[in-house]
């Protein structure tokens, strides 16, 4: 019989918990979801667009309001873990640090990136937008929101010893996603115009990979570093 | 050799090492870039297709150059300082960083001052290669950030050094982006293995300027990272010493 | 059955200039209670912290079994328990889904650990949310964590404070059974009232 338990029983039982607390603590998992869908909703309003202006602007806002509304839940990450000494128990565990950091980062985004997605395809109605255009919005967006979720635990790992650190973590975190976003939101505007072409979804999915090979483990470095 | 670096990261010695390199440095690197100035701008021919326009490449391709070099630069001193725990590397991240992305604002300013006549627009969202350089000046921004924010500093080190490593992945897309995607800026015209592909009268300055501006660059970074050191180690015998023996003098 | 034993051999720690210990020496084995003491700011929790790998001496080893515990991490942790002052559980969940957790991530831990709630007086509200329990409940809990890890080295870091005679009884009670199963612990306080329980001392200046 193996000596530790299996990082998977690890990874399944933190995603688990980190689920939990959301379920019992809704209004800070409704709260971002909320804003996305009011100032999405609301945004088309403020704008005096005809019908084809408003959804070929359409991915790229939708994309810019899910990263921002993203980004809210992202600095309490490790922060409340920190706040109730969680985190050291994280530290303390015979359970390897990436596979919690993993796991961390993987139930933030089923429960910030994923509702954002689910919703999007609604929200895209207010910008005009066919519905199967959305689909591929919704699509573009899982992929971008992990992503976002991985880069993102990077950045938080990194501001947990700052103070004023949601403002640090924008600055950090912003940049970077910059290429996804152009991606992410060129991919539905070629669609949109007729193009059926998936290399947008390459690059997405390729710098999705990439911040998956290295964000446990820098992000367990830069928690280790940052408790001592 | 081993022996010669271990003395280098020794502070003491590198202080003093470097008191003698820098004016060596500095005066050498400005006659170079005086040299490229004068040659680029008035006795190297005009271009074909740009006319005069062209010449603020002797700014821009320096300052471009410069720009990822001290990125790299970072990164490697990061590395050396997380793995090797060589203190020094860490005052070499940290006096670098501004001299950086001093030379990046530059190398979009000038870029951008030349696109326009060039390609008709100040700045092209699509284009790979002006959006990783700006995302090259927000690393450098948010690593100044980083390490203002975190009070212990050797916390502050360690923790910026992360962060320069996670976008180190950003200089060879930079330098690559232009032949992965398409994109507004020309291909490699210097690095090619079959030689330069541009005039040599043009080049000649071109080159003046690349090596001047290093030597500069390198000069800058080195006092800068004299006074760095200094600060760190602002208890121990051999600064209490010298600025004894400065007092005095 | 071979002993357990933790060694510490040259141990030197900074904070910024100023020096916590230099060149520290000690060793802790089977059936062992050691006590750090020193007043508030002497680098007890430091101590502490660095035993346990949170916190990185700047000079020395520290030794699990002849192991360097930076080599092996996994295995140390395994067979390390932690109390401190942050209590370390979630406050939305209740006692036994926190617990619950905890022993989900140990493969040597106690599962079914109704007793352990019982023997602490915590069965009756094993089922509440954490956040509403009073702070002698919130440390008898953490000590539920540490008996149900089935853990060999206890580290405690002022296991007394906030509480009253009879739950500072309860953590002289857990620590002597600890010791009589031979279990190890180490304790870092400035209070008197677990002098008498310990075989070594170490006091930091």
């Amino acid at each position: 019989m193996n000596k530790y338990l299996s990082i998977w029983v690890g990874f399944t039982s933190t995603v688990k918990r980190d689920c939990l607390i959301s379920k019992k603590n809704l209004s800070q998992f409704l709260n971002p979801l909320l804003l996305f869908i009011l100032v999405s909703a609301s945004l088309p309003f403020a704008v005096n667009l005809n019908e084809s202006d408003l959804s070929a602007i359409g991915p790229g806002i939708i994309w810019i309001i899910a990263i921002l509304s993203f980004l809210l839940t992202l600095s309490n990450l490790y922060m409340h873990d920190q706040d109730d000494g969680c985190l050291d128990y994280m530290l303390l565990s015979p359970q390897p640090l990436p596979i919690l950091t993993f796991a961390k980062t993987f139930a933030h985004w089923i429960l910030s990136g994923l509702p954002i997605v689910l919703i999007c395809p609604l929200v895209a109605i207010f910008y005009q937008m066919e519905f199967d255009v959305s689909l591929i919005l919704a699509l573009t967006l899982s992929i971008g929101t992990f992503a976002l979720s991985l880069v993102g635990s990077i950045g938080a790992s990194l501001t947990l010893s700052t103070k004023n650190n949601s403002i640090l973590l924008s600055l950090l975190v912003l940049p970077v996603t910059i290429p996804i976003l152009i991606f992410g939101a060129k991919t539905v505007v070629l669609y949109q115009n007729g193009h059926t072409s998936l290399s947008g979804f390459y690059f997405i999915g390729a710098y999705c990979m990439f911040a998956l090979s290295f964000s446990p483990f820098v992000s367990a470095a830069a928690l280790r570093i940052g408790s001592e | 050799m081993m022996k010669f670096i271990h003395k280098l990261a020794s502070p003491p010695h590198f202080y003093s090492i470097s008191s003698v390199l820098i004016p060596w440095l500095a005066i050498t690197g400005l006659i170079l870039i005086l040299f490229g100035v004068v040659n680029g701008l008035f006795i190297a021919p005009p271009d074909y297709q740009q006319g005069d326009a062209y010449r603020i490449i002797y700014v821009h391709v320096p300052a471009a150059y410069i720009s990822m070099m001290t990125y790299t630069l970072m990164a490697v001193s990061s590395v050396i300082a997380l793995i090797w725990r060589i203190k020094l590397a860490n005052a070499i991240t940290v006096s670098a960083a501004p001299l950086g992305a001093w030379f990046t604002f530059l190398a979009l300013i000038t870029g951008s001052i030349w696109g326009k006549p060039m390609w008709g627009t100040w700045w092209e969202w699509g284009d790979p290669r002006l959006t990783s350089e700006l995302l090259m000046l927000f690393l450098y921004f948010g690593y100044m950030a980083l390490r203002a924010s975190i009070s212990d500093e050797k916390k502050a080190d360690q923790l910026s050094s992360i962060l320069i490593l996670v976008g180190a992945i950003n200089v060879p897309v930079i330098h690559y982006s232009v032949e992965w995607w398409s994109s507004l800026h020309q291909t490699s015209t210097l690095l090619k293995i079959d030689g330069p592909s541009i005039a040599t009268s043009m080049l000649i300055p071109l080159l003046s300027m690349i090596f001047g501006t290093t030597l500069y660059f390198l000069s800058l970074l080195l006092i800068r990272t004299k006074s760095e050191v200094i600060m760190r180690q602002k208890s121990s015998r051999w600064v209490k010493e010298l600025l004894k023996g400065a007092q005095n003098a | 059955m071979p002993k357990n034993r933790l060694n510490i051999n040259g141990l030197t720690l900074f904070r910024g200039e100023r020096c916590l210990f230099r060149d520290l020496n000690f060793d802790v084995s089977d059936g062992e209670i050691l006590l750090i003491k020193g007043k508030n700011g002497s680098g007890k929790t430091s101590l502490l912290r660095a035993l346990s790998g949170l916190l990185e001496p700047d000079q020395g080893q520290i030794l699990w079994n002849d192991i360097d515990i930076k080599k092996d991490r996994q295995e140390y942790h395994q067979n390390l328990s932690w109390l401190s002052h942050k209590h370390g559980f979630k406050k939305e969940l209740s006692v036994k889904e926190n617990l619950e957790y905890e022993l989900s991530l140990r493969s040597n831990a106690i599962h079914d650990f109704d007793y352990i709630l019982n023997k602490l007086s915590l069965d009756k509200i094993k089922n509440r949310p954490f956040g509403i329990l009073s702070a002698g409940q919130k440390r008898r809990a953490s000590l539920a964590r540490m008996i149900i890890s089935n853990a060999t080295l206890y580290l405690l870091d002022e296991p007394g404070s906030n509480l009253d005679s009879e739950g500072q009884e309860i953590v002289r009670s857990m620590v002597i059974d600890h010791t009589k199963n031979n279990g190890i612990c180490v304790m870092a306080t400035h209070q008197d009232t677990f002098e008498k329980i310990t075989t070594n001392v170490i006091e930091l200046a």
